[in-house]
């Protein structure tokens, strides 16, 4: 910067040209004057005005005259009441500092700017969380605000081990990203490893956690996730606890939670509330659940179509009487009901929660029973659609569940051109993919599949 | 990193050993045993288990000399650099031989029961893909994927035997036992040859993370699947009988009718007889891509390719099952004694005389 204060306004007059939501203000101090500039709505108003204009204004002009001689160090000392503030040297980077939100002061003689500390968002407040809601435990989840966000974890850990190294990511986004961790019990190799992936992503915003989350994953082309995402503190917080790493990212309500194998994604924050007992149960209700919404249309197709003789003789007579009159063939009518299904599904997230519920009642039971008496589908394919959707469900994270959903098509597909043999090879092939997958090093099929701990 | 989908620990190295011993062979082996030595035929079943013992411990022998230096670049230190070729094509051909012969007796098998009106070589085909996936997929990969399908290959195979060993009539199980030795010999090595798994024990030395390890694990293994063919043998032969077993193409499937879950024979049958398939498939395709690109130096991808092909157009060629079973025979006769036996005897003296040059 230079040391004549015009030559700095000019260029940052130049370079924030056409912001209407840009301050400026000169402020005249004995015989010269300095320069405030900040961004209206990204700071705190009266702090500003408390802790800088009113003693840069007022307070100092009660200081004698003599004190005068080196106006830079007279306003430090004595026109600024805070201590959250800082010097920066260059153009860039100061004006990065006040479109984070701080305010810069320009004095006439010091080449250099005064970037004061006075953040101040628009935002939410702590709310509960919408996507993993429980019982028991904390009620709190993140919001937008990166600092709140850290806030809530070292809450809950006040260890002096827990650090948070900040970054930024985001060419013209810029946007925080905050690496927490335990430094006694992270693993350093997954570290640096992280360190070296948000390093390396060259993106012009990250909007989102999720963003990130797919920047950083290096199996681009899996449906399966690599990463947990998660709204609550304490889940993120026992993560920490447990050796893993979290990334906070500005502007997002959910963190990154890493390494994530596929047993991760199985686990909710009430697991840590419940005894141990019920937990476990849950836990395989869950595992069976994931096994239903990936393969029982893929089997309904099998036996249904292929090999109808493995089935009970009384659930076969079932089955073909209730088929009976159903003008569409087996495979196309349970393609359609799956398709409705997902339109459902996706038109029910879209509305507000009241109109929500009623589509769900209006799709899934009187349209479903209507087209069942009308005999366009058979009650048995309902039932087969309608559990398929409800296991789906109860798998806790969404990115899995939307993984499994992508890989129940491939199977019945599969199942469709070659009954069993098919429905296994594909069975297999996403096997195989899953055991090839690995978050950080760490197998994703870990602890089923992939020894970790070697010999 | 914990893992760079490279190299295995022993433990997976054993499964990897259960699951290609434990094989579609298995299936077909009561037939010959039953043809051999009639009601007392699953006794050749633990002669093969002798016989395999005794080329595990050759084997393994070599595992340290070949982890250090890799099969091809081992073999051609001791031998030569032609003679290695020679070697490493008939062990391209040995598990694309096998690989064919598995596929071929699946196919044949998933048509009687599943699929009675798709042609077996699309059968063949729609097996194959999903291996061929596995196999560029790397070797980690493999002993990850079997980590996971043990469980869903020994579960229904202890589902379907254990209720036959209980059924079963055992008084004329020794009617047999005083037949001539030969037939005691040649019946074990042939069962010894069956176990088509153990070709991969010397190229999988190269990926062992500690190979000094490995050869209590490999025992162990080996042991563990000689029981449990063993049992497979002794339950399908007293339950059905050694005529009726030697009259089935799959006694060992047959053996499921009888058995407390008839009703999902089929199901049975895949989940226990599809996924050895697959794993057996995916070691040979791997290797063979391997061998192919130290023997040529092409891409070991393209190497994959040829090596399924091969297996894919080898399944083809028998008319029957009978035809195929003549022709394994045979040809695991030759290879199988020259891989399981000759070879390791060769190369284990070869080491011994230049034990300076490479001090294990």
């Amino acid at each position: 910067m230079f040391t004549e204060i015009n030559s700095n306004i000019k260029i940052f007059e130049d370079m924030f040209k056409d912001c209407g939501d840009l301050v400026k203000r000169k402020i005249p101090v004995s015989d010269t004057f300095i320069y405030l500039l900040y961004f209206d709505g990204m700071n705190d108003r009266d702090m500003i005005e408390s802790r800088i204009l009113n003693p840069l204004m007022i307070e100092i002009r009660k200081v004698p005259p003599e004190h005068f001689e080196n106006l830079p160090e007279a306003l430090i000392n004595r026109g600024i009441t805070t201590a959250d503030f800082g010097e920066e040297e260059d153009f860039e980077k100061a004006a990065e500092k006040v479109m984070s939100g701080e305010t810069l002061l320009l004095i006439d003689g010091f080449p250099k700017a005064l970037i004061i500390s006075s953040k101040h968002f628009p935002k939410r407040g702590i709310d509960k969380p919408d996507t993993e809601g429980s019982i028991n435990g904390p009620k709190e989840a993140f919001c937008e605000n990166f600092r709140d966000n850290t806030a809530l974890i070292r809450r809950r850990i006040r260890d002096p081990g827990l650090k948070i190294k900040q970054t930024q990511a985001g060419r013209r986004s810029k946007t925080d990203i905050g690496i927490v961790y335990i430094e006694d019990i992270v693993r350093p190799e997954i570290l640096a490893e992280t360190e070296k992936r948000i390093k390396q992503i060259d993106i012009d915003a990250i909007l989102d956690s999720n963003i990130l989350a797919q920047l950083m994953s290096k199996d681009v082309l899996s449906p399966f996730p690599s990463f947990q995402l998660t709204e609550r503190p304490d889940k993120a917080a026992a993560e920490i606890l447990e050796g893993r790493i979290v990334i906070v990212v500005d502007t997002s309500p959910f963190v990154i939670i890493l390494p994530s194998v596929l047993a991760c994604f199985y686990q909710t924050s009430e697991d840590y509330y419940d005894n141990w007992q019920t937990a476990s149960l849950v836990r395989c209700v869950r595992y069976i659940a994931s096994v239903i919404a990936l393969t029982l249309p893929g089997l309904y197709i099998c036996f249904a179509l292929y090999n109808p003789s493995m089935l009970p003789s009384a659930l076969l007579m079932k089955m073909s009487a209730a088929r009976n009159g159903v003008p569409i063939s087996g495979v196309l009518e349970i393609f359609l009901m799956e398709l409705a299904f997902e339109a459902l599904r996706e038109a029910g997230v879209r509305m507000p929660d009241a109109i929500g519920q009623t589509l769900g009642i209006v799709g899934g039971i009187i349209v479903g029973q209507a087209a069942v008496d009308a005999g366009l589908v058979s009650p048995i394919v309902v039932i087969v659609v309608s559990l398929t959707g409800i296991c789906s469900f109860a798998i806790p994270q969404l990115a899995l569940s939307s993984a499994y959903r992508l890989s129940k098509y491939f199977i019945m597909a599969a199942a469709s051109l070659f009954g069993l043999v098919g429905f296994w090879s594909a069975l297999v092939v996403i096997l195989i993919h899953l055991s090839s997958l690995s978050s950080f090093g760490i197998p994703y099929l870990y602890p089923f599949g992939g020894d970790i701990k070697g010999d | 990193m914990y893992s760079d989908n490279g190299k295995i620990s022993v433990r997976q190295f054993q499964i990897l050993l259960i699951l290609d011993i434990l094989g579609v062979s298995i299936i077909v082996m009561p037939k010959y045993n039953a043809l051999g030595l009639g009601n007392t035929g699953f006794v050749l079943v633990l002669g093969g288990g002798f016989f395999a013992l005794v080329s595990v411990f050759l084997i393994c022998a070599l595992s340290g000399f070949l982890n250090a230096y890799g099969f091809s670049d081992g073999v051609s230190r001791l031998i030569g650099r032609p003679l290695s070729r020679l070697v490493s094509a008939g062990l391209v051909i040995k598990p694309a031989f096998s690989l064919g012969s598995d596929l071929r007796i699946f196919s044949a098998a998933a048509k009687l029961w599943l699929l009675p009106k798709t042609p077996v070589f699309i059968i063949s085909a729609v097996t194959l893909l999903p291996c061929l996936y596995g196999a560029f997929k790397g070797y980690e990969t493999r002993a990850r994927l079997g980590e996971i399908l043990i469980f869903i290959i020994l579960i229904p195979l202890a589902l379907v035997y254990i209720p036959c060993l209980f059924k079963a009539d055992y008084s004329s199980l020794g009617e047999n036992i005083s037949a001539d030795k030969n037939i005691y010999i040649k019946g074990s090595l042939y069962n010894c040859l069956m176990f088509s798994g153990l070709e991969f024990l010397m190229l999988s030395f190269p990926y062992l993370k500690k190979p000094y390890s490995v050869k209590p694990a490999a025992v162990w293994a080996m042991v563990f699947a000689v029981i449990a063919a063993a049992c497979v043998n002794l339950g399908a032969i007293s339950l059905l009988g050694a005529d009726l077993t030697a009259s089935y193409d799959f006694p060992g499937v047959e053996v499921m009718d009888i058995s407390v879950i008839s009703k999902g024979k089929g199901a049975v049958i895949m989940s226990f007889f599809y996924l050895p398939v697959v794993m057996f498939a995916i070691g040979s395709i791997f290797f063979g891509g391997e061998l192919i690109k130290d023997i040529t130096g092409l891409p070991s991808k393209g190497g994959k390719c040829f090596t399924a092909f091969l297996g894919f157009v080898l399944s083809l060629i028998p008319e029957n099952m009978t035809e195929l079973m003549n022709v394994n025979l045979c040809f695991n006769l030759f290879f199988g004694t020259a891989y399981f036996f000759v070879l390791p005897v060769i190369l284990n003296i070869l080491l011994r005389f230049k034990r300076d040059e490479y001090d294990e």
